[in-house]
């Protein structure tokens, strides 16, 4: 790796090299005491800053391009370096990518020093361009570029929570600073929204952390290596199921699994892990996983009606049965809602022991759409507990969202 | 009808057929970006305020002596006013009438309840002039206070952004949109606060262009 600099008046610049091929362009002023308000705000007066920067750049760049992540060169290279703008971005912004569709994107990072910056999280800059280098990606790729609403840029996308999601994933695996409690308390409080509900992608992290760990890191640069051809008219959950099926399928069947499985399979891992096969973070169930319960049951008859409980699509609700059977058995039973052909709410019971070790997994995805549906759990002599997990997977070009689901749920014993 | 791409949306209620027709034909032309509504009657008026389908006008442009329903004998509609009042779009009056008593006691009683944007004469022989002219003008305060707005979220000291965390890509791209979608109804003002963190350009290719830059001076 090898750095020059330029001096161009009192704009200073640096060029960060990879495997000796230019990469990055770092830009800044000097700020001298003498200077305009602007100068002063904007320059840079230690020089430590910009190697900081330099260092982040180069380390971070070669992990995301390496076998790890698996960025590739195509994705990634470009015949001149990424400028990266070191100035001032008010006292919260520590970092940002950017392009507007014309030009190609670019980096930029705060010259603040850490007292004068508000944002507490000064001083995890590494962690910053590491975010922002997995946006950097993204804006490089087809899917972004033809991205139909690409003119809808920022929150204004809807489907820009997928891309913040990404970058989120990938922060949360390596950066060192960063506290990724608030990430799963947003979705930890509130499971039941759709995960494609908030822009800023912390629904949706914890997801995509579970399945590149599922599917292994280079996951986060498959979702966005989906054919040119497909990629125009895909939004944000096509892409994520494509990429599922991608990792799912193989050369014997193309019977793979779509999202729907797979975002099953992850709610139930956040409050009933598998003690020797998680592909969750261990504080997904720790710290928050008995937050997302909707309800408690310990007598029966039990119900939920209509107005108490709802789920919005690719959302999920958890019913925990516990110790109220003393041996018996017990009907459950499911109102689906009217969605037309489709059934979108799509459950798994998994029955725990006072360990909290699985004893059995039932998945159920029934197969009337409208109706009462009913499943009879017989416990076993070891059962402390059963888990119920209900998503809603109404999700996909040609089919209509279904938000806001009333979910109606009965419990009784089997005699009753 | 493309509503995605219209900045601004007006509602011209003019029972005068053509007249309405050239209103609306010019004001889409002479305002860049603006999708027009109209109405020849109240009750057509209600059914462009009251359609979920449609965009809520940003600013409606009255006639004040109008029939009910087609054929039916003009007159003022206060009702038509409050409703206008009640979803929060400001208003410009227009009438050929000004002078007579019904149309100025009701110009009074707007003006203390919900002042009007302006109040223009149809007979004045510069009317269109002026009635083009308040419209750019209130669309220029309006975008340059919304992009105002959003330059001290993103970037002054009162944070109200979704993102919770340190990386300002989300925010700065939307801030960005904006600023380009609004260009050429920001203030001069607004534009060189807008200057003090990006700088807009023309592409070769004459797309416009918006990036952030290193500050100069």
């Amino acid at each position: 790796m090898s750095n020059a600099i330029k001096m161009t008046g009192s704009q200073q610049r640096r060029v960060v090299s990879v495997n000796d091929r230019p990469v990055f362009e770092l830009q800044w002023t000097t700020r001298t005491g003498r200077g305009t308000e602007t100068e002063r705000r904007n320059g840079v007066s230690n020089e430590s800053l910009i190697e900081e920067y330099a260092y982040a750049l180069q380390k971070h760049f070669c992990l995301l391009t390496g076998p790890t992540f698996g960025w590739n060169e195509a994705e990634t290279s470009r015949h001149t370096p990424y400028p990266v703008l070191i100035r001032d971005l008010g006292p919260w912004i520590l970092g940002t990518a950017t392009t507007d569709g014309h030009q190609l994107p670019y980096l930029a990072f705060s010259c603040r020093n850490p007292e004068l910056s508000q944002n507490p999280g000064a001083g995890k800059r590494s962690d910053v361009v590491l975010h922002e280098l997995v946006h950097l990606f993204q804006f490089q790729t087809d899917t972004w570029r033809y991205w139909p609403l690409r003119n809808r840029w920022g929150t204004a996308d809807p489907n820009w929570w997928l891309h913040e999601a990404t970058a989120l994933a990938v922060e949360a695996e390596l950066a060192v600073h960063v506290s990724w409690y608030p990430w799963l308390w947003t979705w930890a409080t509130q499971p039941q929204r759709s995960l494609e509900s908030d822009a800023t992608g912390a629904m949706a992290a914890p997801f995509i952390q579970y399945l590149m760990r599922r599917f292994g890191r280079p996951f986060v640069a498959s979702i966005y290596r989906i054919s040119e051809s497909s990629a125009p008219t895909m939004r944000g959950t096509e892409l994520l199921d494509a990429a599922i099926r991608v990792q799912t399928t193989n050369s014997q069947s193309d019977d793979g699994s779509h999202l729907s499985d797979l975002f099953l399979d992850y709610c139930v891992e956040a409050v009933a892990p598998l003690p020797d096969q998680t592909f969750l973070d261990p504080s997904i169930t720790q710290i928050v996983g008995r937050r997302l319960m909707t309800a408690h049951v310990n007598e029966l008859p039990f119900e939920i009606s209509n107005s108490e409980s709802t789920i919005d699509h690719l959302g999920c609700r958890y019913i925990e049965i516990s110790r109220p059977l003393h041996g018996r058995r017990f009907k459950l039973e499911l109102i689906h809602p009217s969605t037309g052909e489709r059934c979108v709410l799509h459950t798994a019971v998994v029955e725990l022991d006072e360990h909290g070790k699985h004893l059995q997994k039932t998945y159920w995805a029934p197969d009337l759409c409208a109706g009462s549906l009913s499943l009879i759990l017989i416990p076993h002599e070891l059962t402390k507990s059963f888990i119920l997990t209900i998503v809603n997977i109404a999700y996909g070009s040609g089919w209509e969202r279904f938000d806001n689901l009333p979910l109606q749920l009965r419990m009784v014993t089997e005699e009753q | 009808m493309e509503i995605l791409s219209q900045l601004f949306c007006l509602l011209v209620v003019e029972d005068n057929p053509g007249l309405n027709r050239d209103l609306k034909a010019l004001l889409e032309i002479e305002i860049p970006g603006t999708l027009v509504l109209s109405a020849l009657t109240v009750r057509e008026a209600f059914l462009n305020l009251d359609d979920p389908l449609l965009p809520k006008p940003d600013l409606a442009i009255l006639d004040l002596r109008l029939p009910e329903v087609p054929g039916a004998v003009k007159k003022i509609h206060p009702v038509l006013a409050k409703r206008v009042t009640e979803l929060g779009v400001p208003s410009i009056l227009m009438s050929g009438y000004l002078g007579s008593e019904d149309v100025e006691s009701f110009i009074r009683d707007r003006k203390l309840h919900d002042p009007p944007v302006k109040v223009i004469s149809k007979r004045d022989p510069d009317y269109f002039d002026q009635l083009q002219a308040t419209i750019r003008e209130f669309f220029i305060h309006k975008s340059s206070a919304a992009v105002e707005q959003q330059l001290s979220a993103v970037f002054g000291h009162s944070r109200s952004l979704a993102q919770p965390g340190s990386t300002g890509t989300a925010e700065i791209m939307s801030l960005q949109r904006q600023i380009l979608d609004y260009w050429d109804y920001l203030s001069e003002a607004t534009r060189t606060l807008a200057g003090k963190w990006f700088t807009v350009f023309e592409t070769v290719d004459g797309q416009r262009s918006i990036r952030l830059e290193l500050p100069r001076g």
